[in-house]
């Protein structure tokens, strides 16, 4: 660990600041990294923010792209920032924002007319416009794996996002399997890391933390329609956190 | 010698268990309403049939820490942390006997002791429970699994009483006379027959003859790479192991392992993103190779011992039994 | 009480930077009698523990003649061996091991010996190499071939240079020349035709991507060197270094203890390419 304390800023982009709100869950853990951390700029954790943001080690950027006034912030940020990091779900897959992407156009466009900023045609993940160098996913994220990125930070390592399901997680802690009751759960699609928060409480995942790269759509697909979910139901499912996959386009139909 | 207890004052024997272990471990129901092996305090025991998760955690727990790392006048103490807890496990089944033999032939005998798994199995008395009926998807009958080995007492289901058999001195010590009174009765009779159905001639060889067989693409194709059937196996022990800081600190750090799947893509990457095993079809035939084939001609036993977990667990109802027995039936080297 | 899994606290006794990304650490196990009892054969693999980052398996690439320190090359490719880099001299990291085969040097003798070697793939073969030099007498002719991307990542240039002196065929290839390359361009099985050791009689030791492994094969064989003669060390992800964590498993062996070095008649057994 270096002496020199690590500069740190939290931003938020379109959200509802519940990530920021979650890492200020860790409570007396967070003092101590503190030690170790520079808080720069961050509207839930400082009174006042300094104006002069200056050169920042790791930016946490939380939310999603919507309006111009996002993408000004975002780039401004990133100029500024030697480590990016998608601070949960708006940021790293559009999350809830995203929502309004998968709904009929007309759909779309009365919302954007309703809106009262100007906002962009579509809400957008960070990725979409700048390189993001680290993603913290989910909805909120979890706070201790927020925890282990800092240790993990703090001494030169960089950590990265392993392919492992939700299902991995959540059968090492013994739990059954909801697939197998038929209710609908998106776990053997969704990244883990959040010690299968849900899926321990008897509540489906619905995909919060982004889907894996090794995720098999189809199989999860038709296993979900043999529960008699019907296409629109399907569809509405997997795009509740995340953009459709393009092996499950025929989803998309009459929508 | 052999003896018999009401089923009714199981509950006071196990109380008399927890005065003389650190652990008593039960098959019972968990918030999810899956079966496991949990602490014994008082709860609804779960007799009925196998548990859809093995004891596997009390002798390859999900994770572990393995060693403490701690810098002193710039060089390291190195300091193993062994779970020497002393347990009992109530309510293993037969099958589950021979899963722990099949784990006792790599972590003691073959290699010489891995000591993160020998202490605890030698700290553990297991207490085993005669099957009286089949489970569903299991074909210990097959493999020869049904009959308890290893455990240092049997239990059997007689009406409102348990028939109990003594195996070894370390089972001995726990019949107290307050619960157990001596029987001279036979034994009851420890068959059943399984619904399902593995034909084992040959197995090992016909399996990996029939590496590139299209059943482990067809198989595959349906797989979700959830992990479920690698984690609820009673044998399934591949392990990574992992360093971290102790948080805030410079200076001391500790060395992990988990039960990791061979499921995952990750489990044969190596440096650089080089994945040696990257497609589903492969892994998916990793797993049941291990099982039937690998393992056999490695160590001498089989490392799947008939449970039928992995079929049970399987969203996809994907069926190790199945696979092999249309290998066996159509593939090279059949009998035909 | 042996415990497999424990790492030995060792000293880095010297760090010498061979290309831009690859280093030579030199170490030596802190307990002294450790050290003196060390002994290891060409092919062998140690269990590398940087504290706190991990710990990876690493071809032994000094001399199994030389004993009173151990050579390890690593490429700075993950966050161990990150980690690795930045230590310096004097430094400690944990060593198990020696683990694994080696290259049954005993059965080469009276032979000719052809070296093939890929990138990092050089640093075990190395250890054999030096062993070969040691007792000279007892083998026939010897080449060397190594292949790498681009000419800064010649590794060991000077050690080729000097081999070159002593009467060993070598030849090096880079994918990407420059303008001052005078080597030859292309892979390392391009080489073969410039091998001046006759088929009979010479056996083969290779190390390097699996690719690499694949193709020499195949382009030896139609050379008419068979099976029996060529072995070759392979990679694979380790946990454990003792059989114990499956990683390294390939069809009914193991790469740890089985291997890394196989003969080729058993690698057409095993499922090598699995994808």
């Amino acid at each position: 660990m270096s002496a020199k304390k690590v500069k740190v800023g939290f931003f938020s982009l379109t959200c509802c600041e519940g990530c920021e709100f979650a890492v200020l869950d860790l409570e007396e853990k967070l003092l101590k990294a503190f030690d170790y951390l520079e808080i720069v700029e961050s509207r839930v954790l400082m009174e006042k923010i300094k104006p002069e943001a200056l050169k920042l080690d790791i930016a946490f950027v939380e939310g999603s792209v919507i309006s111009k006034h996002d993408l000004n912030k975002l780039n401004y940020i990133r100029e500024k920032t030697g480590f990016l990091v998608a601070l949960g779900s708006c940021a790293a897959t559009a999350g809830i924002n995203g929502i309004r992407n998968a709904l009929p156009k007309e759909l779309q466009e009365r919302i954007r007319q309703k809106a009262i900023t100007p906002v962009k045609e579509k809400a957008s993940p960070l990725s979409a416009f700048v390189k993001v160098d680290y993603i913290l996913n989910g909805c909120s994220v979890n706070e201790l794996e927020f925890l282990d990125f800092l240790n993990k930070v703090l001494h030169g390592v960089i950590p990265r996002l392993e392919e492992v399901p939700v299902c991995f997680e959540c059968k090492l802690k013994g739990n059954s399997c909801l697939l197998l009751k038929g209710i609908p759960c998106l776990g053997p699609v969704t990244y883990a890391g959040c010690d299968a928060l849900c899926p321990s409480q008897n509540v489906q995942c619905i995909g919060c933390r982004g889907f894996t790269k090794d995720a098999n759509f189809k199989s999860l697909d038709n296993l979900l329609k043999e529960m008699d979910s019907g296409k629109k139901e399907r569809y509405n499912f997997f795009t509740y956190f995340n953009q459709l996959p393009k092996e499950l386009r025929h989803l998309r139909g009459e929508n | 010698m052999n003896y018999i207890i009401k089923k009714e004052d199981l509950p006071k024997f196990l109380e008399f268990l927890q005065k003389k272990f650190d652990q008593v471990i039960v098959p019972a129901k968990n918030k999810t309403d899956a079966t496991c092996f949990q602490q014994y305090s008082g709860q609804e025991l779960f007799l009925e049939t196998r548990t859809d998760f093995s004891a596997k955690e009390f002798f390859r727990p999900a994770k572990e820490k393995m060693f403490s790392f701690k810098k002193k006048n710039s060089s390291f103490n190195v300091e193993p942390c062994f779970d020497t807890a002393k347990r009992v496990i109530f309510g293993i089944r037969p099958c589950e006997t021979h899963a722990l033999h099949a784990l006792d032939v790599l972590f003691i005998k073959f290699f010489g002791e891995d000591r993160f798994y020998s202490i605890r199995r030698k700290n553990t008395v297991v207490i085993a429970l005669q099957c009286s009926k089949a489970c569903e998807n299991g074909f210990c009958t097959s493999l020869g699994t049904s009959q308890a080995t290893g455990h240092d007492l049997l239990f059997f289901e007689r009406g409102s009483d348990f028939f109990v058999k003594v195996e070894t001195e370390k089972g001995k010590e726990l019949i107290d006379s307050k619960f157990f009174r001596h029987t001279s009765d036979a034994l009851p009779s420890a068959d059943i027959s399984c619904k399902n159905s593995l034909d084992t001639e040959d197995i090992e060889e016909n399996l990996y003859a029939n590496f590139n067989h299209p059943v482990w693409k067809e198989e595959s194709e349906r797989c979700l790479s959830c992990t479920s059937c690698t984690q609820s196996c009673p044998t399934c022990y591949c392990y990574t192991t992992k360093d971290e800081f102790v948080f805030g600190s410079d200076t001391e750090s500790e060395r992990f392992r988990f039960l990791d799947s061979c499921q995952l893509k990750r489990f044969t990457e190596v440096a650089g993103n080089h994945v040696f095993r990257p497609s589903r079809e492969g892994r998916l035939r990793q797993f049941v190779l291990h099982k039937l084939s690998y393992y056999r001609e490695q160590y001498g036993v089989h490392l799947c011992i008939g449970c039928g977990r992995c079929i049970t667990v399987c969203p996809v109802k994907i069926s190790l039994v199945e696979i092999a027995n249309k290998i066996q039936k159509h593939g090279l080297g059949a009998k035909k | 009480m042996i415990i497999p899994e424990k790492p030995n606290v060792a000293e880095i006794l010297s760090v010498s930077q061979d290309t831009s990304d690859t280093k030579t650490f030199e170490v030596e196990f802190s307990d002294k009698n450790l050290q003196k009892k060390f002994k290891f054969r060409p092919g062998q693999f140690m269990m590398v523990s940087v504290f706190g980052f991990g710990e990876i398996p690493i071809s032994i690439s000094s001399s199994p003649y030389k004993t009173n320190s151990i050579n390890f090359t690593i490429v700075n490719v993950g966050n161990v061996t990150n980690a690795l880099h930045k230590l310096k001299k004097g430094n400690k990291i944990g060593l198990r091991g020696p683990f694994g085969n080696s290259f049954p040097l005993q059965k080469f003798r009276k032979k000719n010996i052809l070296f093939v070697s890929g990138g990092c793939g050089l640093a075990p073969l190395r250890s054999a190499i030096y062993a070969v030099r040691e007792k000279k007498s007892e083998f026939g002719k010897v080449s060397v071939l190594f292949g790498c991307k681009a000419p800064e990542n010649v590794l060991f240039d000077e050690e080729l240079k000097q081999w070159q002196k002593e009467d060993f065929q070598v030849l090096s290839t880079v994918d990407n020349p420059n303008k001052t390359w005078k080597g030859n361009v292309g892979l390392v099985t391009a080489l073969f035709k410039h091998v001046e050791l006759p088929s009979k009689n010479t056996v083969v030791m290779m190390c390097g991507p699996s690719v690499m492994i694949h193709f020499s094969l195949i382009e030896l064989r139609k050379k008419g060197f068979k099976d029996e003669q060529m072995f070759a060390s392979l990679e694979r992800l380790m946990q454990c270094g003792v059989g114990y964590c499956s990683h390294c498993n390939i069809g009914n062996k193991y790469t740890c203890i089985d291997g890394p070095v196989f003969n080729a008649k058993d690698l057409n057994k095993l499922p090598v390419k699995e994808d």
